[in-house]
């Protein structure tokens, strides 16, 4: 596993710190890393905050000392190496782009030299990694955007962002799970409903998922969300498995 | 049974230890501000320490109860009266059918806490019953309360023994306008910063500012140098993490922060001396000192040693025989 060092974060909470960069595979070292003290089932452990280069983990120091976690945290991540492949999980999202579902998809392709639907083609291209969940709830920070199509955010941020917009900010992409104010640039809106307060996962996907983008017509777009109001809609999830590389097996 | 709001208060919410399943997909912890006085409310009205209860700051609600039960008042000092008559806090309460509370303002301190014998009937979102009202979820109804809200509870009342027994003697707050020490462990990023910022966040006296909610409690001082800090990727917060932004003035995170943040953290206050942090009213001053690490747990184990004792000492209790019997006669008369 990469070269990490843990650094206490209050008395309840350790930070496992990986090289400061955004790198998909440091992302890949921290989910396994979780997995591994996940499946140790250590007494105390109370919880795991991913991160870009950080693994936070939350415990309680009256049932766990900080040098039993830091072993364990050792024994974990030696455990890690021992894996060549993982599943890649695939969160499909089915979006609307343009017109009132993303005001700003004209602005993009104009910043972009590009025309809209070219636009929605390169953002539906990428499986866009999950780095960390954070800001809002839900909220995702994706890696992979199309350089091509990077816009920085609106000059006056809106008051009001519909839950499920998709949009654009700098060189991140990203969906707002719930109603927010925020500067992204609207590119198009997913009828699915992210956040699920009733459900034991109130999200569909986690910190090392990736997010595919669908496209959809507006009439597909009416059918699914009455299918997401009925309670009946699949939602669709790919799993591939890659080597630890990253590539493909 | 229930709880009739009859005035809210101004910031009343339902709150437990907190949203904790939910922090990795960004929801705040949310939870009390003050964790051992809502525990002592818990333990004295007969509960396990992370039961929910009501929070309320600067101005407390009033409530009629419908039925009879116990209920008890901790944190901040209030003159709370029960049908008109001054009642104690950190003690069990025994009120009746139609008795009303009125907690009325907080007279120092800015968090109290009422807990209630019957358990409050609302659902858990997330596995907790916290009130998060950024994200208007979980507690009454995602919401602060407001007059005329009901709060129904179990039934049967649950039988709590020997109230008078039931009290406790906290060290009296101090009210003066004395500094107070808090107790800090360095934070994660302490060592980016440089040892004249890391002597100075010590050695001078900080002013709590008028910015200090759920979310964080801002503090004016001498701005700190993070000239030299490199900048960072978002990593996780934690409660009472000390962030310093370009400014150079710190924000101590709480119970409502949000779950990731990218400002270099210079300490973490300890645990066992964030509940004396939230009771600060702004314009009175603090200043930090450093304990390591293993001193911070050792506080914090002395403390959850005492409160299984307090817990032991009330499951020990014997009924309260002349109450018990006077209770019991009362109870005839409200029947019939």
């Amino acid at each position: 596993m990469d070269e990490y060092h843990i650094y206490p974060a209050g008395d309840a909470a350790v930070n496992v710190t990986f090289a400061n960069r955004v790198d998909p595979a440091i992302n890949r070292a921290i989910r396994q890393l979780q997995s591994a003290l996940e499946a140790s089932r250590l007494t105390g452990i109370t919880g795991f905050v991913p991160a870009f280069r950080t693994l936070t983990v939350l415990y309680d120091p009256l049932k766990l000392s900080l040098p039993q976690l830091k072993q364990a945290i050792k024994t974990a991540a030696l455990a890690t190496h021992q894996h060549s492949s993982q599943t890649k999980r695939i969160v499909h999202i089915p979006v609307a782009y343009g017109k009132a579902f993303g005001p700003d998809l004209s602005n993009v392709a104009q910043h972009a030299h590009l025309t809209p639907k070219e636009v929605v083609a390169r953002h539906c291209h990428a499986d866009y990694l999950i780095y960390m969940l954070g800001f809002l709830p839900g909220f995702v920070y994706l890696g992979g955007l199309d350089p091509q199509i990077a816009t920085p955010r609106l000059a006056t941020p809106r008051l009001k962002i519909h839950a499920g917009a998709v949009g654009i900010a700098g060189e991140q992409t990203g969906i707002y799970p719930i109603e927010s104010p925020g500067g992204w640039q609207i590119i198009g809106q997913t009828p699915l409903q992210l956040f699920q307060p009733d459900q034991q996962d109130p999200f569909y996907y986690h910190a090392g998922d990736y997010i595919h983008f669908d496209p959809v017509s507006d009439f597909e777009y009416q059918q699914i969300q009455k299918m997401v109001n009925e309670k009946n809609y699949q939602i669709y999830v790919e799993t591939r498995q890659v080597n630890v590389d990253g590539t493909q097996s | 049974m229930g709880l009739r709001v009859n005035e809210p208060g101004l910031l009343t919410t339902i709150q437990d230890g907190g949203r904790m399943v939910g922090i990795a997909a960004g929801f705040s912890p949310s939870g009390v501000m003050d964790r051992q006085a809502a525990q002592l409310a818990n333990l004295l009205t007969g509960h396990s320490t992370n039961q929910p209860v009501l929070e309320y700051s600067i101005l407390g609600p009033t409530i009629t109860f419908t039925a009879q039960t116990v209920i008890a008042l901790t944190g901040g000092r209030v003159a709370a009266k029960l049908n008109g008559v001054v009642v104690a806090q950190n003690q069990a309460l025994v009120v009746h059918r139609n008795d009303q509370l009125v907690i009325g303002p907080l007279l120092s301190g800015r968090y109290g806490y009422l807990a209630v014998a019957n358990v409050l009937k609302i659902p858990k979102v997330l596995e907790s019953y916290a009130t998060s009202l950024r994200y208007q979820l979980g507690g009454f109804k995602g919401r602060a309360l407001r007059a005329g809200d009901f709060i129904a509870t179990r039934e049967p009342a649950p039988t709590v023994t020997g109230i008078a027994q039931r009290k406790i003697s906290l060290p009296a707050a101090d009210e003066s306008q004395q500094t107070q020490l808090i107790r800090v462990v360095p934070g994660p990023q302490f060592e980016q910063f440089e040892q004249p910022a890391t002597a100075l966040f010590v050695s001078q006296t900080y002013t709590v500012s008028k910015d200090a909610d759920r979310m964080g409690i801002r503090l004016s001082g001498v701005a700190l140098s993070v000239d030299n800090v490199p900048e960072m990727l978002s990593e996780a917060t934690v409660a009472g993490g000390i962030q310093v932004p370009k400014s150079g003035q710190p924000i101590v995170l709480m119970a409502d922060r949000q779950t990731t943040g990218g400002y270099p953290v210079i300490a973490v206050v300890a645990t066992v001396d964030l509940p004396k942090l939230v009771q600060i009213v702004p314009g009175h001053e603090i200043q930090f000192e450093w304990i390591t690490l293993a001193q911070s747990q050792q506080l914090l184990r002395e403390q959850s040693e005492e409160m299984v004792a307090l817990q032991q000492r009330f499951s020990h209790l014997k009924p309260d025989t002349t109450r018990h019997i006077s209770t019991k006669i009362r109870q005839l008369f409200e029947t019939n």
